[in-house]
């Protein structure tokens, strides 16, 4: 099991981790009575495509959520760039971090267009007119999702896939400098999962955002991110590179079931399997 | 106290409350001549002799055991119905077969010698079944869509109880008994009502529990029960036409006492029985004690006060408080299906056309509502140069008309906005009713009868009901299922205390009956204009924030990530929607329903976009409105039918051809 050694919760420890975006200090989460995160420290790296991984009901949405702001801690705190992540307004702390749920809203009654236009609302808010930089900011992110020709289709009548894209474009023309996304492959087809990828991928690059990925296909998040994290029963169990993560004997330990990977070309992808 | 016990333990301590408020009520209303010995000789063959005995056997026995039966059918019947439905917020009321039993049985008591050759019972029950054979048509016309049959159910119930009121309105004398009969009076003299719901009750008990396993299946979803091999079209029908049958013999016999149908169910699901055979059980077990414990609290009212209160009334006194405290503890599990929106590849646009249309046919129609006039059989019109004196008396009336059907249909479609649910209106969640209630007390107990005072108490009324509606979202912002059920609570307890207050006031009623029909006639010109005022600056309002009222379509997860504040947003708007609500209803009555229809009309002619549906819906409000208050004030001369209760049944109409078209209108909810 492969583990940072830096002591996270003090200062000195945060410094010597490099420039973090998050730092999660003591943070616990329980519904009602039942726990669902124990205790944890971690540090989500600034600019870095940070894919995290575990089994159904490890912690990975709830984590997500909690660095979304959708739910308060229940205990410990969580700093965004040092600060108390709370001390930011709700606006400006949509400009910053942008997050997609899992499963989001059906919004059947709107156009493609109209939902990637709600990204600019942390930006202009109620009443502020939209101005060519918004608009801009709209044809890009549709653009870069592969819809600007669908721009004014119903969403009811998008597929899966081509719905997952909408958001995604919602989500750009938001231009935070952060992106949550829980399982944002999970409803495409493989070519739309590279393809979203890729594209994940290539705005960190050009924008130098931070991306924090929930995803459960292990070799797809490997090929394409540069930091994972993985959660057992809630806790990290390990924070590295994706290299350290296909090492003998590591993944088996995360799932508790034999796992394999090899690399059928030594400048291609690998590739994960269970025994 | 976690573990498997808890859904039993709640169950067992509503159960034990209920019985025990039963116990006590009819312990202390109890009539001090049955004794120990005359019960125990009324029990099976009384004596005749024996007075206390024969009251026993024919009054007191037969009341109780058709309580019991009443409330074990309804309950249980509503529990099937939303669960066959998946909709919390299906019940015998909400699927039209009350308001067709009340409809019957009015038209059979005004047609007098013709309909004898059938009892009373027997025409409320066809009516019943009449209807709810209607809104099964309307629900098979859409594969059973969950949404679209509750909404033709709303629909029947909408076009029937205006219907109803019509016909009370003009025969206030014949009909007075319709007021005691839809408020659910259990008051026996022999066994027969007993000898024909117990039976009925036990066998609907026992057929329904044996389809439990079709119930759950049904519950879960078409796709997955027709995917096991159940024919679900059948199973549906039959075991819907079994709830519906019992709910129409019981309805029959003792009159209307909807709450339990709706609140039972709702009540036992918060408590999250594990199987739906322990649903369907609780349902029928509470609603049984239920029925027997506000029956036992009527009495022991009517003793005390000395008048009349029915045991339906009392249900909903009671029923609506408790199912209110319990919505605002725990989370209701299933909320009502959306309806699914054709996939249709682009919006049409409705474009300037439409509005220009919209306003051809509201200048049209006001005109014709302030010179066109009919007395007699000779229809007159008039030159406001030559009469200016009645175009002056015409003039308030339709102004008054235009804008407060323009305010109550914004205030719908805000309310639609705000719980996301197509719905919600402001007479569906209790606005209306406050209004209603604060006026019909305040002339009854005050004695207050002056239009000012009036104007103030109704204001009053529903800014109250508001506020509590109010509260309740705030808690459960993202349950629009808990809200609704809350508004519909609210509205039914106080639709309850107002009928209790009529019940025993027949004198003043017509005056009051009048008013909550929505008689235009006592508007005063300032009054209107200043409602004008208002309704433009609420206009002005919602079109500025049309940003963050869109963003809530979007539910409340999204909206906050992109930094909306939702419940400031959603708060606000449910005070405009309050205030607007409020101001209508003292011009046109808690009954028009034109917030329910005037968005649905606007959703209709594919006004989309929020600026679109405002205008729209603004237009629709103001000309159905205007139209109905012109039709009630010419159709019937010298009698003046009043504007809102035309718009409800012209409305009903509209939404029930609206609910059968097939296609559903694709428009943003």
């Amino acid at each position: 099991m492969v583990m940072t050694s830096i002591d996270e919760a003090t200062p000195a420890g945060r410094k010597a981790a490099g420039v973090a975006l998050f730092h999660l200090l003591g943070v616990g989460y329980a519904a009602g009575t039942t726990r669902i995160l124990p205790t944890l420290n971690l540090t989500i790296p600034a600019g870095r495509f940070v894919a995290l991984i575990g089994h159904n009901g490890s912690g990975k949405s709830t984590l997500l959520s909690l660095l979304a702001r959708q739910c308060r801690p229940s205990e410990g705190e969580i700093l965004l760039d040092d600060r108390p992540m709370n001390s930011l307004g709700q606006r400006a702390f949509a400009c910053r971090v942008g997050w997609l749920p899992q499963h989001p809203p059906l919004a059947a009654t709107m156009t493609v267009a109209e939902v990637a236009r709600f990204g600019r609302y942390p930006w202009r808010g109620p009443f502020a007119r939209y101005r060519a930089d918004d608009h801009q900011a709209i044809a890009d992110a549709l653009e870069q999702v592969g819809l600007a020709g669908m721009a004014d289709r119903a969403m009811a009548s998008l597929s899966g896939g081509e719905r997952q894209r909408a958001w995604l474009a919602m989500l750009l023309a938001q231009e935070p400098s952060c992106l949550l996304l829980d399982e944002p492959t999970a409803a495409l087809d493989l070519k739309h999962q590279i393809e979203v990828l890729q594209l994940l991928r290539r705005l960190r690059e050009e924008r130098n955002l931070t991306i924090v990925m929930a995803i459960h296909d292990i070799g797809m998040a490997a090929r394409f991110a540069d930091h994972m994290i993985a959660l057992k029963d809630g806790r990290p169990v390990f924070d590295g590179s994706p290299d350290a993560l296909l090492g003998p004997g590591v993944l088996s330990k995360i799932f508790d079931l034999p796992i394999g990977t090899i690399r059928p070309r030594a400048d291609g992808p690998s590739v994960v399997y269970p025994l | 106290m976690t573990g498997t016990s808890q859904p039993a333990f709640r169950l067992a301590l509503v159960a034990l409350l209920l019985a025990a408020i039963g116990a006590l009520a009819t312990g202390a209303g109890w009539d001090p001549r049955i004794t120990l010995d005359s019960m125990r000789l009324g029990l099976f063959d009384p004596p005749q002799s024996v007075f206390a005995a024969v009251l026993f056997h024919y009054a007191t026995l037969p009341r109780i055991v058709v309580a019991l039966a009443s409330g074990a059918a309804l309950g249980l019947a509503g529990a099937v119905m939303q669960q066959v439905l998946r909709n919390p917020l299906a019940s015998p009321t909400t699927l039209g077969v009350s308001a067709g039993a009340q409809f019957a049985l009015a038209l059979a008591a005004l047609s007098g010698s013709a309909a004898s050759v059938l009892p009373r019972a027997m025409w409320s029950f066809v009516g019943a079944l009449a209807a709810a054979g209607l809104v099964y048509g309307i629900g098979r016309r859409h594969r059973f869509d969950p949404a679209r049959l509750a909404l033709g159910g709303m629909a029947i119930t909408l076009l029937l109880s205006s219907a109803s009121a019509t016909l009370v309105l003009f025969n206030e004398q014949r009909l007075a008994f319709l007021f005691l009969w839809g408020s659910g009076h259990l008051a026996q003299s022999d066994w027969s009502a007993a000898t024909i719901i117990l039976p009925s009750c036990i066998l609907a008990f026992g057929a329904l529990i044996a389809a439990a396993r079709l119930i759950a299946l049904l519950a879960i979803g078409d796709s997955v029960a027709g995917g096991v091999g159940v024919k679900t079209e059948t199973a549906r029908l039959v075991i819907l036409l079994v709830a519906v049958a019992v709910t129409a013999i019981v309805v029959s016999q003792i009159g209307i006492v909807g709450f339990v149908g709706l609140a039972i169910p709702a009540i036992v699901r918060l408590c999250r029985p594990r199987s739906v055979a322990a649903t369907l059980i609780a349902s029928a077990g509470l609603g049984a004690l239920a029925l027997f414990a506000a029956d036992a609290l009527a009495q022991l009212l009517s003793q005390w006060s000395g008048k009349l209160v029915p045991a339906g009334a009392v249900t909903a006194l009671f029923g609506a408080p408790i199912l209110f405290a319990l919505l605002s503890r725990a989370r209701l599990a299933s909320r009502p299906d959306t309806a699914t929106a054709p996939a249709a590849g682009r919006f049409f646009s409705p474009g300037t056309r439409l509005f220009v249309a919209l306003f051809i046919a509201l200048v049209v129609l006001v005109t014709i509502a302030l010179t066109v006039g009919r007395s007699g059989i000779a229809w007159t019109s008039l030159d406001p140069s030559r009469d200016g004196a009645l175009f002056m008396a015409r003039l308030p009336r339709v102004i008054g008309a235009l804008f407060a059907g323009g305010a109550i249909a914004l205030a719908g479609l805000l309310i639609q906005k705000i719980v996301g649910n197509d719905l919600a209106s402001p007479e569906l969640l209790g606005i209306s009713n406050g209004a209603a209630a604060a006026i019909v007390f305040a002339a009854l107990t005050l004695g207050v009868l002056s239009r000012a005072a009036l104007l103030v108490y109704g204001f009053a009324g529903a800014i109250g009901a508001a506020l509590i509606v109010l509260w309740f979202a705030r808690r459960h912002r993202d349950q629009a299922a808990a809200i609704l059920l809350a508004g519909i609570a609210l509205g039914v307890f106080l639709d309850a205390m107002v009928r209790i207050a009529l019940a025993n006031a027949s004198m003043e009623a017509n005056a009051l009956l009048t008013w909550m029909s929505g008689s235009t006639l006592l508007v005063s010109l300032p009054e209107a204009l200043a409602l004008g005022l208002l309704l433009a600056g609420a206009t002005t309002a919602i079109i500025l924030c049309r940003r963050p009222l869109a963003l809530l379509a979007l539910g409340d997860a999204v909206p906050a990530a992109l930094g909306l504040k939702v419940r400031l947003t959603q708060t606000g708007a449910l005070g405009l929607a309050a205030v607007l609500a409020s101001a209508a209803t003292m011009v046109i009555g808690p009954l028009s329903f034109v917030g329910l229809i005037a968005p649905h009309l606007a959703r209709l002619v594919m006004a989309r976009r929020l600026p679109e549906q405002v205008v729209a819906t603004l237009f629709f409000g103001a000309i159905v409105m205007v139209g109905s208050d012109w039709i009630g004030r010419v159709a019937m001369v010298p009698w003046q039918v009043p504007g809102g209760l035309v718009a409800g049944l012209l409305g009903s109409l509209g939404f029930l051809a609206l609910t059968c078209r097939r296609t559903a209108p694709v428009a943003g909810a």
